[in-house]
């Protein structure tokens, strides 16, 4: 990257630069003609004589030559501010693409960082650079060349005016600007200084923002909030101090600059004033030159601000790059492996973490255990054999060529990233796009990236070649997908992700159609039909459902996008007017208030910063005082007082109660239920066809239900959920023999697992690293700390796993010998002779074992 | 107020004795209704499972299980808290419950629990001390026991 900010801006945008500038240049005879018509019309069309005038062919009378020049003024002005824009938007996008490459490779340059430089990197730091500090450097890149010579050559040309009128008022006019010259770059430089100062600063506050919020429990535990906070209140005085000497300096500059351009004058009337009563000026000149002079100010401005702000930016660039000058440029991804006779082998290898260079290798098919207690040494030695470590000499080989298919490595802290379950478990064989993208706008993306040199992979090309991969077709890819979670137990994680989740019946007319016929079958069977009056809350039209919401149970309906949910329904004035229409607003207002009273009482006494009502009650901890005055209010002056946005606010809380669940009795009072029931119909007429709401229909499959509860159609009892165990297996095998269980796993696999797939628990995600290791047929598979202990339960995985493998061989780290039992090789560090790694057969483990007895 | 009846209940298990009503009416908010028919079984013996049970009204029998032969070795009745120490440990179950007759019983959860445990620390000592009685219970109960039968030899 270059190192200068005006050397990168030439060598990536030089065309666009040209353009930008030959762009302005041609506004200037259109400004030119925009002061100058106006001129003509006064004297020449208002004031002038001689008419009719010959202008080209045509012969034109008085208001016809002042039409004539109004519509050219009209023209120039139009012309000149069109050209403006297209100017302008140009500028916006050359900034725009610069900005982009900048921030793209700062990205590629950490992302081709070495691991132990990657893992020194502070992701708030770096998030701050490519976000925050760089874009208004985009902002400003767009007109890096033009803005200096387009102000630089007006300011020549007012000046050579001037100067062509009298040398002496010229050299008066120009008097204070080498002061100005001379001065303020010196005082940019204290600023530029500062400026550094404040990004290094907020750099530094990133940091402590991120360490607190990474250390919160730690923080909690030390009981050292107020330390952190005190830390980065530091910081934010320190900011205000940097800030406060930038506004001095920043304002003096200005202080300058106004002073110089007012005292200027005062040289041109008194040295003008002088010559006009000497007689060698006349009166005309020295006002033009004081015009000349007034119109120089403009781009003098112009070029002192854009010495600021160039300043500025050049230093904000630096700075950033300065972060990043060690970083080479990464060395392209190598797509094949240097291929061996074995699995995997390294020959004479050097690699961090180890003591010595390791020669071993991995047989094709085996069972290898790589035996030490040193847990850090034997995750080294698994990377190294997994090839991704940094070879310091010696060389690794596989067999398997194809680079990401040569060798997979699980650690028992896999990341699992944001996307679906699938891609997850696709992830692994996604090395490099291998068709292109073929919508509308793949080409314009592609564009895109070329011209700011990025590369042109696009996220939605198609990343999996599936013959390389191993697989006949991507349906067979999908059919393994399944097959692996299956064999890593997870089925029945996905099964109840998938019934948690909705479905699109559009999309699987099938799925829906056999729910539907599923759950007509449950409600009539003689002996499941009792089974789900007794486990499930069935909906009924006329019934209150005191397992299901407030909201559900007033409209007998769910909205349909879960995100805006009751809140976004109730803001809308024509929801609230049904309410009024069906005449229970008065009752659900009572309701809430009721409500939200009986949680305040409850919580009183819950510390400021619990989560315990936010988790726990309807609102949070935080909005405990604008709901109490909310509700002091309605009992003192009456509930009819309170305004709309309030009754909002409460209906909005009240909406999500669940009687069964919170106990509250706030329903309880004579008719509130009955009256709510009653008043379904009236809703469903004032809100029919409203298309965020989803009437409850038994007829019909809900899109705003999950599977399951489409399947029983209602929820679960509360009181009932530890117990209805027995039904919902008995439907699960329903489920199966319908063949609906592989499209509600499907459908799980579709489901986003959340960013470090934070909705699945340890051992899910545990398992699906092991199932996206699979999915890559390596030709070896590395266990580092994952299913590599001695328990019977950690041996039964790892036959299972080697199985799974279909001849791929499988290595893992085992603390000690016992955990090597099922081993067909041993490799391990002799630290008797420093540290060279030996490779054995299974036969030295019972030597291994006498030694970890003696050491005992 | 609402919630006596559970107030009530809690107020008669040791472990909640000395704690405050306004506390422990949060306490029965934050426990879910359950309730059991005969025969279905609450816990069971091995499970993981994070959830303590108070009852409310109804019985419910304690089943261990050896070498695969089920006893009755308690019944439980109203205001009697179980699964108290799985749920606080995480260890699987020790013993079955299951309903004898219908069981009503508040359910709560391990993390709710602890999370009202750090919101109240006097709780927390209030349930420590319950839970030492009951462990010197214990003691004293198998140190009579050990004296009745001698330890058979080592294997």
């Amino acid at each position: 990257m270059a190192d200068k900010l005006t050397a990168f801006a030439w060598r990536h945008s030089r065309r666009d630069q040209i353009i930008i500038t030959a762009l302005t240049a041609t506004t200037f005879p259109l400004m030119w003609a925009t002061l100058e018509l106006p001129k003509r019309i006064i004297n020449d069309a208002i004031d002038g004589r001689n008419f009719p005038r010959q202008i080209g062919w045509m012969e034109l009378e008085q208001t016809q030559y002042l039409l004539a020049l109004c519509l050219a003024y009209l023209g120039a002005v139009a012309g000149n501010n069109a050209l403006k824009y297209i100017l302008n938007v140009r500028r916006g996008l050359t900034g725009e693409r610069m900005l982009r490459r900048m921030r793209f490779d700062l990205f590629r340059r950490v992302m081709g960082r070495p691991l132990t430089r990657l893992r020194a990197t502070n992701p708030g730091e770096l998030v701050q650079m490519i976000s925050a500090e760089l874009a208004p450097v985009g902002d400003f890149i767009g007109a890096i060349f033009a803005t200096p010579l387009m102000a630089g050559g007006q300011f020549i040309v007012y000046l050579g005016f001037i100067i062509v009128q009298n040398a002496m008022i010229g050299a008066a006019a120009l008097a204070l600007y080498p002061v100005q010259a001379w001065l303020v770059p010196k005082l940019q430089a204290r600023v530029v200084a500062l400026i550094r100062e404040r990004i290094a600063n907020i750099r530094a506050m990133a940091r402590d923002v991120t360490e607190s919020i990474e250390g919160a429990p730690e923080i909690l535990a030390l009981r050292t909030r107020r330390w952190h906070m005190a830390v980065v209140s530091r910081r934010l005085y320190d900011n205000f101090v940097i800030r406060k000497r930038i506004f001095y300096l920043k304002y003096l500059i200005k202080f300058v600059n106004n002073v110089a351009d007012h005292v200027t004058p005062f040289f041109i009337f008194l040295i003008g004033g002088w010559f006009v009563i000497d007689g060698t000026l006349d009166l005309g000149a020295l006002t033009a030159v004081l015009i000349a002079y007034k119109n120089l100010s403009a781009p003098w401005k112009e070029l002192l601000n854009y010495y600021q702000t160039f300043s500025d930016m050049a230093a904000r660039y630096q700075y950033v790059m300065d972060q990043f000058q060690h970083d080479e440029e990464a060395p392209a991804l190598p797509e094949r492996a240097p291929q061996g006779p074995h699995a995997l082998a390294l020959t004479d290898a050097r690699a961090p973490g180890l003591p010595a260079p390791v020669t071993c290798h991995v047989p094709a098919g085996a069972r290898v255990a790589v035996v030490d207690r040193d847990a850090a040494r034997r995750g080294a030695l698994l990377a190294a054999l997994a090839g991704i470590a940094e070879l310091q000499s010696g060389g690794w080989s596989s067999s398997q060529p194809i680079i990401y298919r040569a060798s997979a490595l699980v650690r028992s802290d896999a990341r699992v990233f944001a996307g679906s379950f699938r891609f997850n478990m696709l992830l692994g064989l996604m090395f490099r796009p291998v068709a292109d993208a073929d919508d509308p706008e793949a080409e314009a993306r592609r564009r895109e990236a070329l011209a700011t040199g990025a590369p042109p992979d696009d996220v939605d090309a198609r990343w999996i070649d599936p013959a390389e991969a191993g697989y006949r077709d991507m349906a067979h890819v999908e059919s393994r997908i399944l097959e692996a979670v299956h064999g890593l137990e997870l089925d029945d994680d996905l099964y109840v992700i998938g019934l948690g989740s909705r479905a699109d019946p559009d999309a699987r007319p099938r799925l829906a159609r056999t729910l539907l016929d599923l759950r007509t079958h449950i409600a009539a069977s003689a002996e499941l039909g009792p089974m789900r009056e007794d486990f499930i809350d069935v909906w009924r039209p006329d019934r209150f459902n005191a397992n299901a919401s407030l909201g559900e149970n007033v409209f007998y309906a769910r909205p349909l996008d879960p995100e805006s949910g009751w809140a976004g329904l109730l803001a809308d004035r024509k929801v609230m007017r049904a309410l009024d229409a069906a005449g229970i607003r008065p009752l659900l207002t009572e309701i809430a208030i009721d409500l939200c009273e009986t949680l305040l009482s409850l919580f009183e006494g819950v510390a400021a910063d619990s989560d315990l009502l936010r988790e726990y009650g309807l609102f949070s901890r935080s909005e405990t005082p604008e709901i109490r005055a909310i509700v002091q209010k309605a009992r003192r002056r009456g509930p009819g007082r309170l305004s709309r946005a309030e009754t909002r606010r409460l209906l909005t809380i009240a909406m999500d109660y669940r009687p069964a669940r919170f106990r509250l009795a706030v329903l309880r009072a004579k008719g509130r239920e009955p009256a709510l029931v009653a008043a379904r119909p009236a809703l469903r007429k004032a809100l029919a066809g409203d298309p965020r709401l989803e009437f409850i229909d038994e007829s019909r499959y809900m899109r705003s239900f999950s599977i399951s509860e489409n399947l029983f159609f209602g929820p679960v009892r509360v009181e009932r959920r530890d117990s209805w165990g027995p039904f919902k297996r008995r439907v699960d095998v329903l489920v199966r023999e319908t063949g609906l269980r592989e499209d509600v796993l499907r459908l799980g696999l579709d489901q986003p697992v959340g960013e470090g797939g934070m909705t699945l628990n340890a051992r899910q995600r545990v398992r699906l690293a092991l199932g996206r290791a699979l999915m890559k047929n390596p030709a070896a598979l590395l266990l580092d700390g994952v299913a590599a202990g001695d328990e019977q339960a950690d041996l039964d995985a790892r036959a299972r796993l080697h199985r799974a493998l279909d001849g791929g061989a499988l290595v893992w780290g085992a603390a000690t010998a016992r955990a090597a039992r099922d081993a067909d090789a041993i490799l391990r560090f002799d630290d008797a002779a420093g540290g060279v790694l030996l490779q054995e057969g299974p036969e030295s483990l019972a030597r291994l074992d006498g030694a970890e007895d003696e050491g005992r | 107020m609402k919630f006596e009846t559970e107030v009530a209940a809690l107020q008669k298990t040791p472990m909640f004795q000395g704690v405050d009503a306004s506390r422990l009416r949060l306490l029965a908010f934050m426990g879910e209704d359950r309730r059991f028919d005969d025969g279905e079984y609450v816990v069971r013996q091995g499970d993981v499972s994070d959830s303590a049970y108070l009852i409310l009204e109804g019985k419910a029998d304690v089943i261990v299980e050896v070498n695969g032969k089920a006893t009755v070795v308690a019944t439980l009745g109203d205001s009697e808290v179980f699964g108290e120490m799985a749920m606080l440990c995480e260890t699987p179950r020790t013993a079955s419950v299951r309903a004898r007759g219908e069981l009503r019983t508040l359910m709560f959860e391990r993390e709710g629990m602890l999370r009202l445990l750090r919101e109240f620390p006097e709780m927390a000592v209030e349930m420590a001390r319950s839970l030492a009685h009951r462990l010197e219970r214990t003691t004293a109960e198998l140190a009579r026991l050990r004296a009745k039968c001698p330890p058979s030899e080592p294997s």
